[in-house]
């Protein structure tokens, strides 16, 4: 134990199985915190087995898992690596519930393109986004850098997303954001879509003053914030 | 040997002036190499794997220029688009290249040697923000800041060189932008300057700009007293293409290049230390063969600056501690290799000038200077891993980096020094101390270096001298400088004839001048 600081639980011979549903939800969350794709893909598997919605498997098993996942990570107890293994097992478990839900018409979490600007070949920031965004749950088209504003349009059109975010690392691209957000104006689209933006020399003003809905001044914010703009959309939207 | 030497006024006088060259305890160029963080077998093993990575993972995203030039002298296009430099393609390279860089200043006093194991201290950026520590508050970084840390800068004894610390927010034009930048940096400053240009085309009117300075283009190409700065690689092994346009108009038209590889440990470099260095030397290497096919023994300095990630967050730290071990195993490797070497050290993650910000920049600033890196970017005034900057730490941290410099000139071992004689005669049959000692008197100056701004006071003096704060020492000389400092090594008359030609931002007045 005291070469190894990683805590050893032995798990061998957990039977997920062999669980009733709520300590199997619990034990999915700690599955989850641990990053083992495997043992959620068979979670969620069992959990549909017994005959529950996709939708329920989802919000209560694999939403409410990361969910917990994020707090750790804002609050400094997971490291970054840790809860991308985390949002790998989610993804796990969204490759089964995904053809599952569009089966049953049910609302996805939701749908997100985002890139980095014209001009600016920034990405850790927003890699970091997108796999944070994934696993939540929410689906992500990733653009790259570089993004004219065409890009934006071209994967609106094709995508249909919830969100669009776009990322920018520099003084000098910044202002591009505004010129997609007013050319989304101008085609009379804009309002369908929330506009998601983010980027070190950035702030909350800034994104205000070009006509965002939110600035994100992290991966975590942007999570919580898209969970709580695409909630207010989709009750909006009926 | 006259035995008088003017009495008071005398005295006052030299205290006052610059001490002489032969007395200053530390000179720009003090040769590190102490700090060997790798062993002879590492650097063997890091020297093979920094070939291996370029013969056989190589870069992507080549620029059809890139492509043709390098695959002239060798380098090969993969079909999986990626471009390949075998060994002797890179050894070649390194035969052709300029290893006896001089980056001149608008003066020549300030021309700087970047070769062998000498060490150099310079600012850099680009900061977006200014860390205004009276109001307490971050801000937008002006064209003015941009001019008034140069003419800090320019005061500063141990401060080498000037490359651009922050963006010019008011200004929204880029062209504007980029040739402001290089106008308020080489106005502010007669020490060498390093910017660094967002396209091509306004590096060719800057080209102008220099030329219109130096009185002409062959004056220019003579002493280029201005470098680019380049971020021709995008980490991991990626060629990226308006910084490879702007370097081959810098090779053509005579500049010095930064060949900048700013990898994140964790994100865009490998985690582990070894595989950091390694891919971030590969960078600049690649950069150099490229460099070298344009134009045998352009004027380059290799700069890896090994940035890293806290994974906790994914955001940089410019402060931590790996930061100082990257740099100094990467001037190991520069040193091996023998070319002149860059680094970026003496950053902090500190918002405001605090404890955390002075011991970060302390740490990874002597790292990198022991362990011989030629210039240290970033080595003053940057906040917020490289957010923001702030005018006022440029003195403070110049008291740093003599210090840095004193420590890295390291101690001299002869007769003299070892002082068998003095120890003698003081405790045989002399004072008992050395306060008077003929030594003390005759080194007190030169083997000692004293700080402008640091308070050495006892608690007493410190509390009748009203308790003084050092920043606000350092707010207080930057008040006198602004006020009083507009350097003419540009005369009004080149300045009208800039300002004819080329829009620039700050009025006359603003410069000093009327
Ligand atoms: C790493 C880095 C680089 C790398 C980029 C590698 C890569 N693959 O991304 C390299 C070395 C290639 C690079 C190049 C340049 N860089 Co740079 N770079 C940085 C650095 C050090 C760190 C950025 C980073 O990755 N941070 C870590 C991530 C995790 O943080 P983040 O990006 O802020 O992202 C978080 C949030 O902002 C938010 N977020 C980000 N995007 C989004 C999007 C959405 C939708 C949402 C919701 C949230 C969100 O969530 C993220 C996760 O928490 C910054 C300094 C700094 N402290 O930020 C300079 C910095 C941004 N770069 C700067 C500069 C000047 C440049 C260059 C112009 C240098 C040059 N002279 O050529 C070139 C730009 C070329 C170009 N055309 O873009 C300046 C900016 C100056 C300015 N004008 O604004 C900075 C501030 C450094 C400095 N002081 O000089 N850079």
């Amino acid at each position: 134990m005291a070469e190894n600081q990683e805590v050893e639980v032995d798990d061998e011979d957990i039977d997920l199985s062999a669980l009733p549903d709520d300590e199997l939800v619990e034990q999915m969350h700690d599955d989850l915190y641990d990053g083992l794709r495997e043992e959620i893909v068979e979670g969620t598997n069992i959990l549909l087995e017994r005959g529950w919605s996709p939708e329920k498997v989802l919000a209560d098993a694999l939403v409410e898992g990361m969910r917990i996942v994020g707090i750790d990570f804002r609050d400094g107890i997971l490291f970054v690596p840790e809860v991308l293994l985390s949002a790998n097992a989610m993804k796990g478990g969204m490759g089964i519930l995904r053809p599952l839900l569009v089966e049953t018409g049910a609302k996805p979490v939701g749908k997100m393109i985002i890139g980095t600007v014209k001009g600016d070949i920034h990405d850790i920031g927003k890699n970091l986004v997108s796999m944070m965004m994934e696993g939540a749950g929410f689906e992500v088209v990733d653009l790259g850098i570089n993004n004219p504003v065409e890009n934006y349009l071209e994967a609106i059109e094709e995508h249909r997303p919830d969100i669009v975010g776009m990322s920018a690392l520099l003084t000098t691209t910044m202002p591009y954001m505004k010129v997609v957000i007013d050319t989304m104006k101008e085609q009379g689209i804009r309002d369908n879509y929330i506009v998601l933006v983010g980027g070190a020399p950035l702030n909350e003003e800034f994104g205000e003053a070009i006509g965002a809905d939110a600035y994100c001044r992290d991966a975590a914010m942007a999570v919580e914030t898209a969970r709580k703009l695409v909630d207010a959309k989709q009750a909006a939207d009926g | 040997m006259a035995r008088r030497s003017g009495g008071r006024e005398a005295r006052k006088a030299l205290r006052s002036a610059p001490l002489s060259e032969a007395i200053k305890p530390v000179h720009p160029g003090e040769t590190g190499g102490q700090y060997r963080p790798l062993s002879d077998a590492d650097v063997l093993a890091i020297r093979s794997n920094i070939f291996r990575i370029l013969e056989e993972i190589g870069f992507g995203d080549a620029t059809a220029h890139c492509i043709e030039t390098c695959t002239a002298v060798g380098a090969i296009m993969g079909n999986d688009g990626r471009l390949r430099m075998p060994g002797h393609v890179v050894e070649n390279a390194l035969d052709l290249c300029d290893r006896n860089l001089v980056l001149h200043g608008q003066d020549p006093q300030f021309d700087l040697q970047i070769q062998g194991q000498k060490v150099h201290f310079s600012t850099a950026g680009a900061a977006v923000m200014i860390a205004d520590y009276e109001s307490n508050a971050y801000r937008d970084s002006t064209a003015q800041d941009l001019y008034d840390m140069a003419r800090i800068v320019d005061q500063c004894e141990h401060i080498h060189m000037y490359q651009r610390t922050c963006v010019l927010r008011d200004v929204a034009d880029n062209y504007e932008m980029d040739l402001n930048t290089l106008y308020g940096a080489i106005s502010g400053t007669a020490k060498h300057v390093g910017c660094s240009w967002t396209h091509y085309t306004h590096l060719e009117k800057s080209l102008e700009l220099l030329h219109a300075v130096a009185g002409s283009d062959a004056a220019w190409r003579a002493r280029p007293f201005v470098s680019q700065s380049n971020c021709f690689v995008v980490p991991p092994m990626k060629f990226t293409e308006d910084a490879l346009e702007c370097l081959r108009v810098a090779v053509e038209g005579g500049m010095p290049v930064l060949l900048l590889s700013a990898g994140q440990a964790g994100a865009t470099t490998p985690a582990c230390l070894a595989g950091a260095v390694s891919q971030a030397w590969a960078e600049c290497l690649g950069g150099l063969v490229y460099l070298n096919a344009i134009k045998a023994g352009a004027p380059a300095i290799l700069g890896t600056w090994p940035f890293v990630s806290d994974l906790r967050t994914g955001a940089m730290s410019g402060g931590s501690p790996e930061q100082g071990l990257l740099s100094a195993a990467c001037a190991q490797i520069g040193n091996d290799l023998n070319l002149p070497f860059g680094t970026a050290c003496g950053m902090t993650d500190a918002k405001f000038p605090d404890y955390q910000a002075g011991a970060e920049r302390a740490y990874t600033l002597s790292a990198a200077a022991l362990a011989g890196a030629n210039i240290i970017y970033e080595s003053a005034g940057m906040y917020a891993s490289l957010l923001g900057t702030s005018p006022e730490s440029f003195l403070m941290d110049n008291d740093v980096l003599g210090a840095t410099l004193r420590m890295t000139r390291g101690i001299e071992v002869n007769d003299e020094t070892l002082s068998f004689e003095n120890i003698r005669s003081v405790c045989i049959g002399g004072e008992g101390h050395y306060l008077g000692s003929d030594q003390t008197l005759s080194v007190m100056q030169s083997e000692y270096i004293y700080p402008e701004l640091s308070d050495r006071d006892s608690p007493n003096v410190w509390e009748e001298n009203g308790k003084p704060l050092i920043l606000e020492k350092a707010i207080k000389r930057r008040n006198e400088i602004l006020k009083n400092h507009f350097p003419k090594h540009i005369s009004d008359e080149i300045d009208k004839k800039v300002r004819a030609e080329f829009p620039i931002f700050l009025s006359p007045e603003a410069m000093g001048r009327r």
